[in-house]
């Protein structure tokens, strides 16, 4: 929408140095890399950004595909633990462009030591997420990163404070958050349409357990001790580093929170983007057995409780919210239902709090980028949603009870869960 | 009243015994199923005992219980690595021993495991553990020395930058970034002198983590140092602007008037991220001036500030030649904007100066966009009104936009009926209808066959809105019935699908070949009966039996499960090969 097709291939770092020395070199001498305080706010809107594209399991394809064929962007690098998918993304962006210039990582670093490279998708398993994107920010570079958005409270925190310190650009993978239908049930529910919101149901469904596994042989290529980073060490099994959505490392703690994270990254990300939640929380998490629901939940303070998994929905919608003058149910595909009917097509008025997308996911990024604006699920919401992902996950695991304080970011009262908030990391990882 | 706390610990912890020690047959059965219960169980029984619940006796029985079966089973992995793991997660003083026994063990991730549970111990003795196993000269590996110091790091243990800060200058990175990242949590005095020091000796990605280090540090004299004219822009321009946040604006004028955008880009995110006057101020007082990327910055600090003073700032920017500037003053006005910034956002007309005339909520909006409809048509921003008032909700409209459907030129009507389509409801359905069969050559009649559909779409009784269509389709010409059925099949919903079937059955052969041709395009499972009933008579011309047919694959095709009798039925009355061979392929598909 905003940008312009570049005709000649040149980094944002390129064009800042070109518009600098037109524009401002006599108060500025020195040539300014973009990488100028990740507060790269200088790209040319004429201008490529440049990519470093990192992790080709499933839910890269789509982010790949598109960044291709887009002609405002150039992926300079690729990067997997994986040889084969690496050198296989590799050969399609040469092949895309013609040449031979995409390089082909193993390690990240080596795409955050590159200042020819602006940004970087992070569509790694969810305990990569936070590490990578730090790496990124502190070397310059705008951030993509799937949900959840971190792997822990602490590293989440880490990673929200570091993107303001560097000026960055983050956006979340919460792409429900750009979604028409998502976004007109959040304008409902933030409006007061539906009175005031007691219940919210979300359907996340349910991963196996994470089952102990043989040892088998580490495939040739596939660098196991980088897939596992920080996370404790287990024997290599293709069953563990699986990308498969219905299982795999999906249903193992060790690399993130099980449904609550998988899930609940798009689900509790809706709703706390309704209850006006995005800077703060529920205060009150429980699992299932704590009341009759059968179901596992959060409450928040003076606000309604939201349940996972109820089995009897108005809706059958994949999120459903119940205030005392009606109700909405939302989903994916265009599912948007209200009672009242009439509810879901009352036009907004100026005085009503507008939050609908005005742009797809990906341009909302790309024009971040330039804009210098923060994106729709910008860092600080996408670690308040995973910070709801992991105490509704801790909660289960240890089948009990979690008092937050969503202001200070502490568990209040039990030392032992609070241990949770972090994850001690295999070495030589480090955050 | 200690002999009472001394035997609820003995009784606590023979209980905890019996039922820690069961676990281990489990935890080595060959039954990986009974294994992953075990480990489990084993979460439970530690959660349990370590809950705010429990007392602490009962969560030092489990430990010491857990410690004890490490020693005696410490060749046995199944059982140490899932207890260590527990032990790392409820462990306290009484644990410490034992896991630094494991640090020397021989499988080199039970060490790092024990180590892991020694940086999240809480007690001062394995703080004081990691260090002494820092400070042991003994020949180790890089990977196992960058282990303790993120221990140390992590676990933000007081004083022990002193024992970190020499790994600086260690030749293996490893240890380098452990070190440089555990100074950087640590935040300690002697480790900001060790990595003020460093960084002078270091290039590259090295330099690049030691200053990632300081700045996480946040303290103003490190600001202050690394915020120098001589520093490189990527380290001096967030420096300079936590010299901000720190309080000292004072030289944020200065900053944004020199003209450096080092300093001119840490003042505008400073104000981004604090709203705060004095920066907000010196940003909108250069704004003009500052180069087009960072204009579109300080057009978001200022959109946030939610200060309208600071309009009158932004809007001759809307003039500017650069269309992302355009939209970004617009999109800032929608914020900040008051009733003066109507005339301007008019007069550019792009979609985000619309957006914004829609979104302004200041009085005197949509008056001003009422005379803007009402006013000359030469001044071109009828349509521009319009659909700003559509965005604004103006329901009350509607009439008005009726007339200006009728008799307004090209642009302004169809502004109007898409208006009317945007945010009408059913009680314009027929309305809209019959001005839709009127208009029928109309220029605008693809927007009124758009508003129709739009307004069927959201209509919440989708019967009545279609017997609306379908009472005026006896009556229509044949151009307005095409129209009608194509609002109809536009809509997709299974109460359209009557009427469209019942069209495929016309006499009217025109009105009967469009009516097969939107079904057969139709998306929802719904049609497939309905089209291989039709697709099976006679009577059907081949050219429709084998449009049909393809409809009925291609919906098929898109099936997660096929229904085994209508793929029957539907190879059973297919006429030709072709379709035959297409349909089979469809079900093939889905088998693999």
């Amino acid at each position: 929408m905003y940008m312009e097709a570049g005709s000649i291939t040149r980094t944002r770092r390129n064009i800042l140095r070109t518009t600098l020395l037109g524009t401002a070199a006599v108060a500025a001498p020195a040539v300014i890399p973009s990488s100028a305080m990740g507060f790269a706010g200088f790209t040319a809107p004429s201008n490529r950004i440049t990519f470093g594209m990192i992790g080709f399991g499933r839910m890269m394809r789509g982010h790949f595909n598109t960044m291709l064929n887009r002609d405002n962007v150039q992926i300079l690098a690729v990067c997997d633990v994986h040889t084969n998918r690496r050198e296989k993304a590799r050969d399609q962006v040469n092949g895309k462009y013609g040449n031979t210039d995409c390089a082909c990582y193993n390690e990240h670093e080596k795409i955050m030591e590159r200042d020819d490279i602006d940004a970087c998708f992070v569509v790694t398993p969810d305990h990569w997420h936070v590490p990578i994107s730090l790496d990124a920010v502190r070397s310059g570079k705008d951030v993509y990163v799937e949900k959840p958005m971190s792997l822990t409270i602490r590293e989440g925190r880490i990673l929200a404070d570091a993107v303001r310190r560097h000026g960055a650009i983050l956006q979340v993978g919460s792409q429900q958050r750009s979604d028409a239908f998502f976004g007109k049930a959040v304008e409902m529910v933030r409006n007061g349409w539906i009175g005031k919101v007691h219940t919210v149901y979300a359907k996340l469904g349910q991963f196996p357990d994470g089952k102990v596994l043989p040892e088998q042989p580490i495939p040739e290529g596939f660098d196991y001790d980088r897939w596992l980073g920080s996370t404790p060490w287990y024997p290599y099994n293709a069953e563990r580093v699986k990308g498969d959505y219905g299982g795999g490392w999906r249903s193992y703690w060790e690399y993130g929170s099980r449904k609550n994270g998988d899930w609940g990254a798009h689900h509790y990300d809706i709703i706390q983007f309704a209850l006006g939640m995005d800077h703060s929380g529920p205060d009150f998490f429980f699992p299932k057995g704590y009341d009759d629901s059968g179901c596992q939940g959060y409450t928040y303070k003076n606000g309604p409780t939201v349940y996972r998994d109820f089995p009897k929905r108005t809706f059958g919608s994949m999120i459903e919210f119940y205030g005392d003058k009606g109700s909405i149910g939302v989903g994916r595909g265009g599912d948007l239902q209200s009672v009242p009917k009439e509810l879901k097509n009352k036009p907004l008025a100026p005085s009503d709090t507008h939050l609908s997308a005005l742009e797809s996911h990906h341009d909302n990024f790309l024009n971040a980028i330039k804009t210098r604006r923060r994106t729709i699920a910008d860092v600080e919401i996408g670690h308040r949603t995973a910070t709801i992902c992991h105490l509704s996950a801790i909660s289960e695991r240890l089948n009990r009870t979690i008092k937050w304080d969503p202001e200070s970011e502490e568990i209040i009262g039990d030392s032992q869960a609070s241990k949770w908030m972090d994850r001690p990391r295999r070495a030589p990882y480090t955050l | 009243m200690l002999k009472k706390i001394l035997m609820t610990l003995l009784i606590t912890a023979s209980c905890v015994q019996a039922s820690v020690k069961e676990l281990i047959p489990s935890l080595t059965s060959s039954d990986l199923n009974i294994q992953t219960q075990a480990r489990l169980d084993l979460l439970a029984a530690c959660s349990k005992a370590s809950s705010p619940d429990a007392s602490d006796a009962d969560r030092t029985a489990i430990c010491m219980e857990m410690c004890r079966i490490l020693e005696e089973n410490d060749s046995v992995v199944e059982v140490v690595q899932p207890v260590l793991n527990n032990l790392e997660r409820i462990g306290g003083a009484e644990s410490v021993p034992t896991l630094v026994k494991l640090l020397s063990h021989p499988d080199e991730h039970i060490r790092d495991d024990a180590r892991r549970a020694l940086a999240v111990n809480p007690s001062s003795e394995a703080a004081q553990a990691l260090g002494a196993q820092l400070m042991n000269r003994k020949v180790r590996s890089a990977k196992t020395t960058a282990g303790l110091i993120t221990a140390l790091g992590e676990r933000r243990q007081e004083g022990a930058s002193k024992l970190i800060a020499g790994a600086l200058t260690s030749p293996e990175q490893e240890v380098f970034f452990a070190a440089v990242k555990a100074l950087g949590y640590l935040n300690e005095e002697d480790g900001v002198e060790a990595l003020l020091a460093q960084r002078k000796k270091e290039s590259g990605f090295r330099k690049m983590e030691i200053d990632a280090a300081l700045l996480s540090m946040n303290r103003p004299d490190v600001f202050r140092t690394l915020s120098g004219p001589t520093e490189a822009p990527d380290v001096q321009a967030p420096a300079f602007m936590g010299v901000l946040l720190s309080g000292e604006t004072e030289s944020a004028a200065e900053a944004m008037a020199s003209g450096v955008p080092t300093r001119q880009v840490a003042v505008i995110e400073a104000a981004r991220q604090t709203k705060d006057k004095t920066l907000l101020d010196a940003v909108a007082a250069n704004i003009s001036d500052l180069p087009v990327q960072l204009q579109l910055q300080a057009l978001g600090a200022l959109a946030f500030s939610d200060n309208r003073s600071y309009a009158a700032v932004v809007e001759p920017l809307l003039k500017s030649e650069d269309l992302l500037i355009q939209d970004n003053v617009a999109l800032a006005l929608a914020r900040i904007g008051t009733a003066d910034s109507v005339p301007a956002l008019l007069a550019n007309g792009r979609e985000y100066a619309r957006l914004a005339l829609g979104r302004l909520n200041v009085s005197g909006v949509d008056s001003a966009l009422e005379n803007a409809a009402e006013a000359s048509e030469e001044d071109g921003c009828r349509a521009t009104a319009i659909e700003a008032l559509a965005l604004r909700g103006r329901r009350d409209l509607i009439p008005t936009f009726f007339k200006y459907a009728d008799n307004g030129d090209a642009a302004t009507a169809k502004a109007a009926v898409k208006a009317i389509g945007e945010i009408g409801d059913i009680s314009n359905l027929k309305q809209m209808v019959e001005f839709m069969m009127a208009k029928e050559a109309s220029p605008i009649s693809r927007d009124m066959l758009y508003a129709n559909v739009e307004l069927m779409r959201r209509a919440t009784d989708q019967v009545e809105a279609v017997d609306i269509l379908v009472g005026k389709l006896n009556a229509a010409s044949p151009r307005s019935q095409a129209n009608l059925l194509q609002a109809l099949a536009q809509t997709g919903s299974n109460e359209a699908l009557r009427p469209i079937a019942e069209a495929c059955r016309s006499d009217d052969e025109r009105l009967q070949k469009l009516a097969i041709k939107l079904l057969s395009g139709w998306k929802n499972d719904e049609a497939l009966p309905i089209m291989i009933e039709l697709a099976a008579e006679k009577t059907l011309s081949l050219a429709d039996h084998v449009t049909l047919i393809r409809g009925c694959s291609r919906i098929f095709a898109g099936q997660k499960k096929i229904d085994p009798a209508l793929a029957d039925q539907a190879l059973e009355i297919c006429r030709r090969v072709e379709e035959k061979e297409l349909l089979q392929t469809a079900f093939e598909n889905k088998k693999k």
